[in-house]
C-alpha cells in the first residue's frame, strides 16, 4: 500500500466506521423505544381486556344472582332461566357467555349450538392445551383468566382467545366469557412491521447520506492527490530543467575558461620558448633540443585542454552557429563510424535563442549516440529547418529500430537519453516524436517558432 | 634584401599578442606594423597602416574573427586575412574561408609554420594547417549556399522591404556592395527576385509576416 492509498484509507476508514456505529446506535436505541412501547402498548391493551371481562363476567353473575340465590342444587327451574338469561346476554358478534359443568358438559353455548349436551373435557386447542379443562380448574379457584385458541364467531378463524371463568359452585357450574385478541395482535404485529419498516428506511437515509459523503471525501482525496502528485510534477521538472541549465552553463563556463583563458596562456608560453629558442646560439646544441622537448610537451598539453573544452561544449556552436556544429558533430561521427551520415540545414544563422540552439544539438548528439551504439545502421539523414510556426529537426536511420519501452526501461546505456531529449524540448513549448520500426527510427524534434530570438531584435543586431 | 611584408596582429589575448610579435620580429623579412585587441580596433589601425597580411584570431569579445573579416574585405579589399585560431575543426576553416579568409592555422603550430603561411598568404596564394585542404575542397560543396553574416544582414534588411541604398547606409558599405551581396544570396538561395527574397524570408521564419 502506497502513501496516497494510506491517506485515503484514513479518511475513509473512520468516516465509514463511524456512521456505521451511528447507524448501529441510532438503530438500536429506537428499536428498543418502539419495542418498549409496543410492548406497553401490548399490555395496556390486555388490562382494558381483563378489566372488561371481569366487568362482563360481574354482569352476568349479577344477572342471575337473584335466580341462583334463591335455587337449590338441583333446581332445574332456576338452572333452566339462568340458561336462558346467559344465553340471551351478548354482547356484539364474539361477545357471549358460555357454561360448562365441571365435568365438562357443555350446558350453554350461544355460538356453537352442536357444544352443549356434550363431554368437552378433553377438548384441546392447536397448542394442545386442554382449554375446558383449564377453565373448570380456574373456576373451581375461584375465578381467573385463561389464554388459548378458540374459533372467532365473527370470521371463523381460529384465534387467540383470552377467556374469564368462575364458578357456581353450588350447581358444580363454570360460567365465561372471552375476547378475541387477533385485533390486539394485528396491531402490534402492524407496529412491529412499520418499525422494521423505519429502521430499512433509516438505513436507506444513512446511506443516502453515507455514499455521498464517501464520494465526496474519496474525490476530494484523489483531487488533492491528483494536484499534488500534478504540482510535484512540475517542480520536478522544473528542477530536472535547472539542473540541465546549470550543467550546460558550467559546461560552457569552464570551457570558455579553457579555451579562453589556460589555452592561451600556453601559446603564450609557447611563442616565448620558441623565441628563447631562436635566441639560442648555434653552438649549444643540446640546450636547442632541450628546449625543442619542452615546446612539443606543452604542445599536447594545449591539444588536451582544446580536446577537453570541445567535449564540454562545441565552441562551433556559440561561434557558427547549429548547422556548422551539427556538420562538425556529423563529420566525427560518420569518421569514428563509418556511417554516412548525411545533413540538410538552413542557408541562415544566429535565429535561435542559445538555449534552444544547445538543447538541439544535445539532442542531435543524443541521438547519434543511439544509433551508433544501438542501431546498426549505415546510413543517417539529418535535417533542420525553420518554418513560419515552428522548428524541426529530424533525425533519421536506417537501422533495426528498437522496441518501444527498451530505450526507457534504461536496460540499455541509452535508457535515460529519449526522456532526457523530451524534457529539453518540453521545456521551450515544443515536442520529441520517435517514430521506430525495423526498418529504421526517425526521431523528430519540434519546437514552437518562441524558441527565435525576437526577430526584430536580429534584424538590428544584424545590422 | 626585399621588401618585408607588413603584418598586423589581432587577438584579444595580450600573451599571445606579445609572444607572436616579439617571435615575428626576429623574422627580417616580416614587419609586425601594428597588435589590435579587437577586431573594431584593428580595423582602424589597418585602415592607417595598410598591411598586407592580418593574423586574426576568431574568439573575441564583441565582433569574432570570422565576422570581422567582411568588414576588412568591404574596407580594404586587397588586405590578406590569415586565420589564428585555437578550433581545429573544419567549420571554422571552411566558414572562415566562406568570409573571406585566405589562409587558417592553429596558434600551436610551429613558428616556422606561421611565418610560412604568412609568406604565402602574402604572395597571393593560400595557406591552410596541415591536412585540412583535401578536407576544406570536399566541403566546399556543401558549404556553397550557406550565407555569410553580412549576407545574411542584407537579406533581412531586403526582406524588411529596405532599399539597396537604405541598406548600404545602415551597414556602412557602398551600394555597389550591397548589389553584390544581393546577387551573390539569388545566386545561392536560387531565388531570382527580390519579392522571392522577402517570400522565402518569411517561410524560413527569418521576418514576422
Amino acid at each position: 500500500m502506497n502513501l496516497r492509498q494510506q491517506i485515503l484509507a484514513l479518511a475513509i476508514v473512520p468516516l465509514v466506521v463511524a456512521i456505521l456505529a451511528i447507524t448501529a446506535l441510532i438503530t438500536w436505541q429506537s428499536t428498543t423505544l418502539a419495542r418498549t412501547s409496543i410492548d406497553a402498548f401490548e399490555q395496556n391493551m390486555l388490562d382494558a381486556k381483563k378489566t372488561e371481562l371481569l366487568n362482563l363476567t360481574n354482569l352476568a353473575l349479577s344477572a342471575i344472582k337473584a335466580i341462583y340465590e334463591k335455587a337449590g342444587p338441583d333446581d332445574e327451574a332456576a338452572k333452566e332461566e339462568v340458561k336462558r338469561i346467559l344465553s340471551s346476554l351478548d354482547y356484539g358478534d364474539d361477545g357471549y357467555f358460555f357454561v360448562y359443568d365441571y365435568d365438562g358438559f357443555s350446558v350453554v353455548h350461544p355460538r356453537q349450538a352442536f357444544r352443549p349436551g356434550h363431554n368437552w373435557l378433553d377438548l384441546k386447542d392447536p397448542d394442545g392445551n386442554r382449554v375446558i379443562a383449564e377453565l373448570i380448574a380456574r373456576a373451581k379457584e375461584g375465578g381467573g383468566l385463561y389464554q388459548y385458541k378458540w374459533e372467532k364467531p365473527s370470521t371463523r378463524e381460529t384465534v387467540d382467545k383470552l377467556s374469564f371463568a368462575a364458578g357456581l359452585d353450588k350447581w358444580r357450574w363454570m360460567i365465561g366469557t372471552g375476547v378475541y385478541l387477533d385485533d390486539v395482535y394485528a396491531t402490534t404485529t402492524a407496529a412491529k412491521s412499520e418499525l422494521r419498516r423505519s429502521i430499512g428506511n433509516t438505513f436507506l437515509i444513512v446511506a443516502l447520506m453515507a455514499v455521498p459523503a464517501v464520494l465526496v471525501v474519496f474525490s476530494t482525496c484523489m483531487v488533492l492527490n491528483l494536484r499534488q502528485q500534478r504540482m510535484a510534477d512540475s517542480k520536478l521538472k522544473e528542477l530536472t530543467q535547472r539542473i540541465i541549465d546549470t550543467q550546460e552553463e558550467e559546461r560552457f563556463r569552464i570551457a570558455r575558461e579553457l579555451h579562453d583563458g589556460i589555452s592561451q596562456n600556453l601559446v603564450g608560453v609557447r611563442y616565448a620558448i620558441d623565441l628563447a629558442r631562436r635566441k639560442v646560439p648555434p653552438e649549444s646544441a643540446a640546450a636547442a633540443s632541450a628546449i625543442e622537448k619542452g615546446s612539443l610537451a606543452l604542445n599536447d598539453a594545449i591539444k588536451e585542454v582544446r580536446r577537453i573544452s570541445h567535449d564540454l561544449r562545441p565552441r562551433a556552436l556559440d561561434d557558427l552557429g547549429l548547422t556548422a556544429a551539427l556538420e562538425a558533430l556529423i563529420a566525427g561521427f560518420a569518421e569514428r563510424t563509418g556511417i554516412a551520415v548525411s545533413l540538410e540545414s538552413v542557408a541562415f544563422k544566429n535565429m535561435l535563442l542559445p538555449e534552444a540552439r544547445i538543447a538541439l544539438y544535445r539532442v542531435a548528439q543524443e541521438a547519434l549516440t543511439n544509433i551508433e551504439r544501438h542501431a546498426q545502421a549505415t546510413q543517417v539523414a539529418l535535417t533542420f529547418s525553420i518554418r513560419t510556426d515552428n522548428i524541426r529537426m529530424e533525425v533519421s536511420d536506417n537501422g533495426h529500430g528498437f522496441i518501444e519501452g527498451e530505450t526507457n526501461a534504461g536496460k540499455q546505456p541509452g535508457g535515460l537519453g529519449l526522456r532526457n531529449m523530451q524534457e529539453r524540448m518540453t521545456h521551450f513549448g515544443g515536442r520529441l516524436e520517435v517514430e521506430s520500426s525495423e526498418k529504421g527510427t526517425t526521431l523528430r524534434a519540434i519546437l514552437p517558432i518562441t524558441a527565435l530570438k525576437n526577430r526584430r531584435a536580429a534584424i538590428a543586431e544584424a545590422a | 634584401m626585399t621588401v618585408p611584408i607588413k603584418v598586423l596582429l589581432v587577438d584579444n589575448h595580450p600573451l599571445v599578442l606579445d609572444g607572436l610579435k616579439a617571435i615575428l620580429e626576429t623574422y627580417d623579412h616580416i614587419d609586425v606594423v601594428g597588435t589590435a585587441a579587437s577586431a573594431l580596433s584593428g580595423l582602424t589601425v589597418a585602415m592607417e597602416k595598410r598591411p598586407q597580411v592580418v593574423l586574426m584570431d576568431i574568439n573575441m569579445p564583441q565582433i569574432n574573427g570570422i565576422e570581422a573579416l567582411e568588414l576588412f574585405k568591404e574596407k580594404l579589399p586587397s588586405t590578406r586575412m590569415l586565420m589564428l585560431s585555437m578550433h581545429d575543426s573544419r567549420e571554422y576553416i571552411s566558414t572562415s574561408v566562406m568570409h573571406g579568409a585566405s589562409g587558417y592555422i592553429l596558434k600551436d603550430v610551429a613558428t616556422d609554420e606561421i611565418v610560412a603561411a604568412i609568406e604565402a598568404v602574402a604572395g597571393g596564394g593560400t595557406y591552410f594547417s596541415s591536412g585540412v585542404y583535401d578536407v576544406l575542397m570536399e566541403r566546399n560543396r556543401d558549404m556553397a549556399q550557406a550565407l555569410t553574416s553580412r549576407e545574411q544582414s542584407v537579406l533581412l534588411m531586403i526582406a524588411g522591404g529596405k532599399s539597396n541604398r537604405d541598406t548600404a547606409l545602415t551597414l556602412e558599405i557602398s551600394e555597389r556592395t550591397v548589389e553584390t551581396h544581393r546577387k551573390n544570396i539569388k545566386r545561392k538561395l536560387g531565388i531570382a527576385t527580390t519579392a522571392g527574397l522577402t517570400r522565402y524570408a518569411i517561410e524560413n521564419g527569418l521576418i514576422e509576416r
